[in-house]
């Protein structure tokens, strides 16, 4: 891989930025075509290993039912995803623009916080997916 | 002239100290040794075949010179990344590689690596990290394939010294 210039202009950071997320949207696509054709997905190896739920599980069959129209289902495979997929956008917009303009890596507090409220809800999504009183959060 | 921090004794003209490495200001001027005191009376000073000096007791600490570039105040090497800041960091990458099921991991590091280096100095210079999440990811998809086919073992042999030519390739210093 060539080096790459550092993006010292808000021009070349965008850049760079839109770049990733072609990147990610192409994937995205390719993929999406490909478990609609074929059926499999990839699966979850902390699944496969150790039988359990990981908070990603059913990520795949979310995305494809909420591509579909169809809430309840991707609900159904993974609820927490769902629920923090438009704040983390938002996260993730925030965070670019701050990027773009003023060329800052790092978190404020309010960042911080939310970084911090997303890993407890996880952690508490994983752990009542596995149980059986919450077989409604498994995929 | 004397080094103005470790009082060393240096020839008159000298832009660094032999001893410490501290910068010497351009407008400090030749200082003279200090002139030896009076012996006390009786006292017959002690002669050991050289031209007599006056002691000096504030050479203090003297840093030693490893023949590189002379040590210079402002030349600082640290991380200035928060405690809690860095925490926060680090998990961010642990929970979006977590929720993705390791498909994000590239953009994970990524992210990670800029946050590191972009709090980094070496030598009063601040470090960037400029490499990309996108271009990353083709490799990364290399790199996992070729691991599940060996049964991690690409992974453990190869993954690594790649991963950090491409971190080394995309590591600048900022201006």
């Amino acid at each position: 891989m060539e080096k790459n210039k550092i993006p010292d202009t808000p021009k070349a950071r965008l850049m760079a930025r839109v770049k990733s997320v072609l990147m990610v949207l192409i994937f995205g696509i390719l993929y999406y075509g490909f478990v609609k054709l074929t059926g499999w997905g990839i699966p979850c190896f902390i699944n496969k290993i150790f039988n359990i739920y990981c908070p990603g599980c059913g990520i795949t069959r979310m995305f494809v039912a909420l591509i579909q129209g169809d809430l309840k289902a991707a609900a159904g495979y993974n609820l927490l995803v769902l629920v923090f997929l438009i704040p983390a956008l938002i996260f993730a917009i925030i965070r670019t623009i701050r990027y773009v303009k003023k060329d800052v890596v790092g978190y404020n507090k309010i960042e911080m916080a939310a970084i911090l409220f997303a890993t407890v809800c996880t952690i508490v999504f994983t752990v009542m997916r596995n149980m059986p009183a919450f077989s409604f959060l498994a995929p | 002239m004397i080094c103005p921090r470790c009082s060393r004794q240096l020839p008159d003209g000298s832009k660094f100290c032999d001893g410490c490495g501290f910068a010497i200001p351009a407008s400090q001027p030749a200082q003279q040794p200090a002139p030896k005191p009076a012996p006390a009376q009786g006292y017959q000073q002690p002669n050991f075949g050289g031209a007599p000096q006056a002691p000096n007791y504030n050479q203090g600490y003297q840093q030693p010179n490893f023949g590189g570039a002379p040590f210079s105040q402002g030349h600082i090497s640290e991380f200035t990344g928060g405690v809690f800041e860095t925490f926060v960091a680090v998990l961010a990458a642990s929970l979006l590689i977590t929720i993705s099921c390791g498909f994000a991991t590239p953009w994970a590091i990524t992210n990670l690596l800029k946050f590191i280096f972009g709090h980094m100095k070496i030598d009063g210079k601040r470090l960037v990290f400029v490499g990309n999440g996108a271009e990353f990811f083709g490799q990364w998809v290399i790199w996992s394939l070729l691991s599940l086919i060996t049964c991690g073992i690409y992974g453990i042999f190869f993954v690594t010294p790649r991963l950090l030519n491409w971190i080394a390739k995309n590591t600048h210093f900022s201006d």
